[in-house]
């Protein structure tokens, strides 16, 4: 789905299937990866920009960047409908904080183990998917929402009231402020951001297409529907994991509160905005959704303020509806998300003036 | 009466289907539209039916009329109402609903005073259903299934009738049967019967006149009698080769007749 | 023993709302093959609507009742209008995806219009209980109870006696088919909604009345969809009946496991039953034919 439209610029051509795969096929776009990673990094250091609550908001667009890659591709490559990634967020989350805390280990030796717990819980919620399928098993997703919380509150010491973590360490660097942070945190969201694109254009992720489009049809070619659903969940879950131990060691606190189905709903509104099975698009949809969070966060207060005799709570309401009316939008009138735009774009940009 | 003129319809807006049908029904005549996949027969009755919709098919170009106004392009409940009706190939019962459910929904549009009277007549034509009345119609049989679907349009009184390959997947006896009670119901009722069929030999003789399509093209047409005897006819639709005996395989050396209207 | 008959009853009087809500679900379900993500937001909605007329307002309880419930109609139609008939041709991701979104939509609507603070409480039921044996019953319960087994026996009447019933049964068998028979499928799954609307604007009312009006009355909502799934999607009876049982599961458990045990054991349950039983109990099989 995300091949639809693909027009490579006139000249670039493939002849091999090694070189068809490539991510990146022009040295146009080497350049401006570069370019863009560069930029990436050092916007600390650039004195706009580097403003404490612009970084944070970076950081977390970084860390649900990480949550919604692994959503996309469970949803949006292999079709399984997950309306409860954000508890697979808090296992990974609360897995690394209880290491740090009662094992007193470091971020670096937790975010594996955050990681591969979450992998492990998908992995049992991703069992019904032998003999459920679409509505049925987003159901159980949602069981996993409801059930994970509840161990999560009454099983599990510590974690129904909180505790404390602590932050990330290199040697003596202490990465306890946003602009520190901020590297870790693009660091891991470009990483794991090449992995899933690298994973997404080989083998896995063709399987996880043809699943999608016909599961049936994919199991008469020989693909193992089963073991490939199960993955889709494993390598989903593990996103999450590992983005919950990035989220806890940076806000230095885990709670419940940072993890419900709202959350978990938001993330499928992202990736759907950004356009389901893709990369790119995933990257799209959680910056147009933050961006689009912040603008009314920034708002809502100050129309609460001008048009007293609003109720208390409209504002969070108002955020609500614009922003489920804009995704109710999209489904309607760009059901494939920003990245066909986006694809588009490119296609009319390579094509002009020839773009009919 | 109906009549296309020059109907072209596309898929999607990009596949095209029927490219410049041309056919008409005279009001209470039976008419068969012959062809054999995929020429465009189905494609033919949604279009008059309206069912293209749903498909994401349109009719581009041409016109559809019943009686002097145009129908081409309407919802399907429109063009129903108006008392065309269709009969959709496949045997597509309202599987979970008994029998007579499904004729009572059939008679759907029609006045809730004819209902008793509706269904009697159903069932005097197809005496086989009166017993499966209360019987889940998901679970009768082929032939069953057909009967009951026959019944389901009857119900609506239609005005003209059109039937997508009654006879698939029916024994040869069965399907004289049901082309029986076509015959009938046409004369009885004065339903018009537009009869899309690839078994020719039964369509051919129940009709008076017959349509051959091709390629979303009509390549023939004429009077039922006579397209039976036409050379290519045989060849092609009734398996008769030139002499009027089935054909041997065994026989055929290289190149068999050319089909005359391409 | 006389613990095990109030958890009892209170699962049953409990269970009868989510049956009433899960009834809601189920036909949306049967007729259009979405599932209403948004069914508890649609109580929360009309719940606040009937608060309005009756506490803001200040009308007589049953003028209340006369008007909300044809404005719970019209919101279940507009509401159908507005979100599904657009995406109609699209996957069915698509249009459960747009009833998730629309869950947001309305719950920042209500937020909109009467705040996130619960609301001022609202009587509906005259006080008073009757005993049985060594339980109590309050009237508010039984009242309850006894509207869900009113709507569950309207259900099973409608849909087989009549005419109405029986299109939007064939409505659930096949669109296509329905259509060459002159049948509105667009016309039918409105009022489908409509009905949902209602369905879901009475269990909001009852529960109103019970918990107060807060914004935590749409987590029904969540509890509807085991309720629904366990008693069969295309079985408005079973819909009840499911609600029925989860409302037992929820409060036996919530009794002896304590309160926060009682969802989430419902959705344990419902995985369970799902993996043995995935119609449902009362759920139509496929009918296939080779």
């Amino acid at each position: 789905m995300a091949h639809t439209s693909f027009y490579p610029p006139s000249g670039i051509y493939s002849d091999s299937y090694r070189k068809d795969m490539r991510i990146v096929k022009t040295k146009t776009q080497w350049l401006m990866s570069v370019v863009f990673l560069i930029l990436l990094f050092t916007i600390p250091q650039i004195p706009f920009f580097n403003s404490p609550y612009f970084l944070r908001l970076l950081i977390g667009a970084g860390i649900t960047v990480i949550i919604c890659l692994g959503l996309n591709i469970l949803t949006g490559y292999c079709g399984q409908l997950n309306i409860g990634q954000s508890a697979f967020v808090m296992v990974g989350a609360f897995t690394s904080g209880l290491l740090n805390s009662y094992l007193g280990w470091s971020f670096w030796t937790c975010v594996i183990p955050a990681g591969l717990a979450s992998a492990v819980v998908g992995a049992i919620f991703g069992i019904p998917s032998v003999r459920l399928k679409g509505l049925y098993l987003a159901l159980t997703t949602l069981g996993a929402q409801i059930i994970l919380t509840w161990i999560a509150l009454f099983y599990i010491p510590l974690t129904a009231a909180g505790f404390n973590v602590d932050p990330i360490r290199i040697g003596s660097l202490v990465f306890n402020t946003p602009s520190k942070f901020y590297y870790i945190a693009m660091l891991f969201t470009v990483i794991m951001t090449f992995f899933a694109k690298n994973m997404m254009r080989s083998g896995p992720g063709r399987a996880f297409i043809a699943i999608r489009d016909n599961d049936i049809a994919a199991e008469a070619m020989g693909i193992d529907i089963f073991r490939y659903k199960l993955f889709a969940f494993i390598v989903c879950t593990f996103y999450a994991g590992v983005a919950g131990s990035l989220f806890v060691h940076y806000m230095m606190w885990a709670h419940l509160e940072s993890f419900t189905l709202h959350d978990s709903i938001w993330y499928v509104v992202m990736i759907i905005v950004g356009g389901l099975g893709s990369i790119e698009g995933t990257i799209f949809g959680v910056i147009f959704i933050i961006g689009l969070k912040e603008l009314i966060f920034v708002i809502g207060p100050m129309a609460e303020g001008k048009l007293p005799f609003l109720p208390i709570g409209a504002g969070s309401g108002l955020l609500l509806v614009i922003i489920g009316g804009v995704a109710i939008l999209f489904l309607i009138f760009e059901p494939r998300g920003l990245a066909h735009r986006w694809n588009l774009f490119k296609a009319y940009y390579r094509l002009w003036p020839f773009g009919y | 009466m109906l009549k296309l003129n020059n109907v072209e319809v596309k898929y999607v807006g990009v596949i095209l289907v029927l490219r410049g049908v041309s056919l008409e029904i005279r009001d209470g005549t039976i008419i068969a539209l012959l062809g054999s996949n995929g020429a465009g027969k189905t494609t033919t009755l949604k279009a008059i039916s309206g069912l293209l919709r749903t498909e994401l098919g349109e009719v581009t170009a041409g016109t559809i009329e019943y009686d002097g106004s145009r129908i081409d392009n309407q919802n399907p409940e429109e063009v129903a109402k108006r008392g065309i009706i269709q009969v959709m190939e496949g045997r597509k019962v309202l599987g979970h609903l008994t029998a007579e459910e499904n004729l009572v929904l059939g008679g759907y549009i029609v006045k809730k005073a004819s209902l008793k009277k509706d269904l009697d007549m159903v069932y005097d034509y197809f005496p086989r259903l009166k017993n499966l009345r209360n019987a889940t119609s998901g679970y009768l049989s082929g032939g069953e299934q057909q009967m009951l679907v026959m019944g389901r349009a009857m119900m609506a009184h239609p005005k003209i009738m059109l039937l997508d390959e009654p006879s698939l997947g029916l024994a040869p006896l069965l399907v004289d049967e049901i082309y029986e009670i076509v015959a009938r119901f046409n004369a009885e009722e004065k339903t018009s019967v537009l009869i899309v069929e690839q078994n020719a030999r039964a369509a051919l003789s129940v009709s008076e006149y017959s349509y051959v399509m091709e390629n979303g093209r009509v390549v023939l047409d004429g009077p039922s009698s006579k397209l039976a005897d036409n050379e290519d006819i045989k060849e092609f639709y009734l398996g008769l080769s030139k002499l009027g005996e089935k054909k041997s395989f065994r026989e055929v050396k290289h190149y068999k007749r050319r089909k005359r209207w391409l | 023993m006389e613990f095990f008959g109030k958890i009892v009853a209170a699962g049953l009087m409990n269970g009868a709302i989510y049956g009433l809500v899960a009834v809601g679900f189920v036909l949306i379900y049967k007729s259009s093959s979405v599932l209403n993500f948004s069914q508890g937001y649609m109580l929360l909605l009309g719940a606040y609507i009937f608060w309005s007329f009756r506490a803001a307002l200040r009308l007589d309880l049953l003028l209340s009742l006369l008007l909300t419930l044809p404005t719970a109609f019209l919101m279940g139609i507009m509401i159908e209008r507005l979100t599904l008939r657009p995406l109609i041709g699209q996957s069915l991701l698509s249009m459960i995806s747009v009833t998730i979104f629309l869950s947001l939509v309305l719950e920042g609507v209500v937020s909109l219009f009467w705040g996130t603070y619960p609301l001022q409480q609202v009587t509906i039921f005259p006080k008073g209980s009757l005993k049985f044996g060594k339980t109590i019953l309050t009237a508010e319960s039984l009242f309850a109870f006894g509207l869900a087994l009113v709507v569950m026996m309207a259900l099973i009447l409608f849909f087989r006696y009549t005419r109405l019933g029986l299109a939007m049964r064939g409505v659930a068998e096949g669109h296509q088919i329905v259509q060459s028979m002159g049948i509105s499928v667009k016309r039918i799954l409105t009022v489908c909604w409509g009905i949902a609307g209602v369905a879901a604007t009475l269990g909001g009312i009852l529960l109103g009345g019970t918990l107060g009006f807060q914004l935590g009355l749409s987590h029904i909502g969540l509890l509807a969809i085991p309720a629904a799934f366990i008693g069969g999607l295309e079985s408005p009876e079973g819909a009840i009946l499911g609600g029925l049982m989860i409302g037992l599961i929820e409060s036996i458990v919530s009794g002896y496991l304590g309160k926060a045990a009682g969802v989430p054991a419902t959705y344990i349950v419902l995985i369970v039953v799902m993996l043995f039983k995935p119609y449902g109990f009362f759920g139509l099989e496929r009918i296939e034919r080779v």
